[in-house]
């Protein structure tokens, strides 16, 4: 065995192992695998924006408030720009939000969480007090306390929407890391002399990673919501950057002339979050089979139980 | 139960102390000197800001200026809104009866949607009543309310003329902002009273209501739904505080002067003294039904009672 081949199959494994979960994601539940693929389509369509966009999403015209047609599927707005543009370069905002959002509120939270639950009884207080505090606002609230301290703009809301949601990892965390710390493989590290931070980093991290994943995952419906409610009222992305909230808002004023204008990024903001609620539940059931199994057994809609 | 009051107030003050504290920092998270912050828009002179610094106190080390900032809250006074040039506290008291008129309507639509729509899916869980329901509780929370709002807007004001889009006045003003605000809630209502009804119609209690000849309505009203309403109950407490703060966006949509307007005014003008009160303002309210929606339902459900004392 070459010291060469060690990255190639580091390499092909994850590639494998990606396969083997796209697989696991689009399998099972119709619905969720429709979900799956709705957002892989819309990660497709941001991505390749810029070749499949028919009009400059910015560029104005004198062919305003347009009906849809042939030309404009989705019409035009007061400014003459294309709606259908409008809608495929706002899949990039979108997608954004909750990625780097979400990322936020991991980095920050689970370090928190692992930190309140394997250490002395005073840190512990802290760090989880703090985060009662912050959860004792309602979500919207917390978000726009931050956007009022950092200041509007789309990365700060995408700060704000991280910040609002570290309480939420902290705490689940903070309780794996509780019921981890007494288990055997926890005290055989202790027992051989490995540090707090190896046994957080190296062993508690590792068994928590599922339910990281199934947060996340069940977090990004809230996240596009709260970004797409912030960019409506103002606080994010600013005209004429082309985006589905801020264009909804902007549509509003035009209701009577135009309902193609809010519609549109209403329709694709409610498919988004719908997708994003049932991607949720298909991570769940690939990750935590458990959990699975428990929703189904009581799932709105589901067949009958009894 | 005072002790039961009492225990929930311990773990509450805390908490509202927490909420203050981050509240007072707010100002002194921003960066920048808080006294020009203050004075935003105005132009001031030098002299004004050292008058204003040497007036709240602001060379004072921060623990000193917390406690001046908790006295004068206690005083009830919150400052005053650059907006406006009125006193806070006023403008709270004068917007809050409007956004609390909003936020009952949207818990009361909620409830006559949501609990209709739980039933029908509940009693009969599996058929195709009980996928609508399904289908109806997925799309509700799906559906941004400030979207929602806007297709009402569009279908009952501007292409049926039956209802008014803006402002107040008239009594069917509050119909389509509350059904906006409200949808979301009666989305989660639904969903919870049909699982909670289809876990309750499988109880021993429920089998011995039937064996013992009750007729279908009377096992439903008399033993399921009393049982399956509770957690109906503390859903619509813990919830208040998210329509609340979703009554800022409907506020903004339909141009209702009520705190949640305020609140998004006052942070796009950087009125900064407004923004911590009504947020202080909300976030009291928030842990004050918290509160008492759980004393509340220790009271209702002796079990929870039982097992808070088994606990301690």
């Amino acid at each position: 065995m070459s010291i060469a081949a060690i990255p190639v199959r580091r390499v092909t494994g994850s590639i494998a192992g990606l396969a083997r979960l796209a697989g696991a994601l689009t399998s099972g539940d119709r619905v969720g695998v429709a979900a799956v693929l709705f957002i892989a389509f819309v990660i497709l369509v941001a991505i390749f924006a810029p070749l499949i966009s028919p009009y400059d999403p910015v560029h104005t015209t004198s062919d305003t408030l347009a009906a849809p047609s042939l030309r404009h599927p989705f019409g035009t707005d007061q400014f003459g720009r294309d709606m259908l543009s409008r809608v495929i370069w706002g899949a990039r905002i979108i997608l954004l939000a909750p990625v780097v959002g979400i990322a936020i509120s991991t980095v920050v939270g689970v370090p928190l969480g692992l930190l309140a639950g394997y250490s002395t009884r005073w840190i512990s207080a802290v760090i989880m007090r703090a985060m009662d505090v912050m959860l004792a606002f309602p979500g919207l609230l917390l978000v726009l306390i931050v956007v009022t301290i950092i200041g509007s703009g789309l990365l700060n809301v995408m700060i704000a929407i991280g910040i609002s949601f570290i309480p939420v990892f902290a705490r689940v965390v903070y309780g794996s890391t509780l019921a981890a710390r007494g288990q055997d493989y926890v005290l055989a590290a202790r027992a051989v002399g490995c540090s707090p931070l190896r046994i957080m980093a190296f062993h508690i991290l590792p068994n928590v990673t599922t339910q990281i994943i199934v947060i996340a995952s069940s977090a990004i419906g809230w996240a596009i919501l709260t970004a797409t409610t912030l960019n409506f009222l103002g606080f994010g992305v600013k005209l004429p950057t082309p985006d589905w909230g801020a264009d909804l808002s902007a549509g509003k004023d035009w209701l009577s002339l135009g309902w193609w204008i809010a519609t549109f990024p209403g329709l694709a903001i409610t498919a988004m979050i719908l997708a994003s609620n049932y991607l949720g539940d298909q991570v769940a059931a690939v990750f935590d089979p458990q959990s699975h199994w428990r929703d189904n057994a009581s799932r709105v809609g589901g067949e009958d139980i009894s | 139960m005072l002790r039961l009051l009492l225990r929930r107030v311990a773990v509450a003050a805390p908490v509202l102390f927490g909420v203050t504290v981050l509240v007072f920092l707010i100002l002194h998270l921003i960066p920048g000197d808080p006294a020009q912050i203050l004075l935003f828009g105005s132009r001031p002179t030098p002299e004004q800001i050292e008058q204003l610094r040497v007036q709240l106190g602001l060379n004072q080390p921060l623990p000193l200026q917390y406690l001046s900032y908790l006295g004068r809250l206690l005083h009830g006074d919150l400052g005053t809104s650059f907006i406006t040039g009125r006193p806070i506290a006023e403008e709270i008291a004068a917007r809050f009866p409007d956004t609390l008129q909003l936020t009952l309507a949207a818990m009361f639509v909620a409830v006559l949607i949501g609990v209709p729509v739980g039933l029908v899916g509940g009693v009969r869980p599996g058929s195709w009543a009980d996928r609508l329901s399904g289908g109806f509780s997925i799309l509700g929370v799906a559906v941004p309310y400030f979207w929602f709002a806007l297709i009402l807007v569009l279908v009952f004001a501007v292409n049926l003329h039956v209802l008014p889009s803006l402002g107040e006045g008239s009594p069917q003003s509050i119909i389509l902002p509350a059904l906006s605000l409200g949808w979301g809630l009666s989305a989660i209502i639904a969903r919870l009273l049909r699982n909670n009804l289809v876990e309750i119609y499988r109880q021993p209690y429920m089998q011995v209501a039937k064996a013992k000849g009750l007729s279908q309505s009377m096992v439903l009203y008399r033993h399921a739904l009393k049982n399956a309403l509770i957690p109906v109950v503390t859903i619509l407490g813990l919830q208040f505080g998210n329509v609340l703060s979703g009554a800022v966006v409907v506020e903004v949509i339909f141009g209702r002067p009520g705190i949640g307007s305020y609140l998004v005014q006052a942070i796009q003008a950087k009125d900064i003294p407004a923004v911590q009160s009504v947020v202080l303002f909300i976030a009291v309210i928030y842990i004050v039904i918290n509160l008492l929606v759980d004393v509340a339902y220790g009271m209702l459900d002796p079990r929870i009672r039982l097992s808070w004392a088994a606990a301690r």
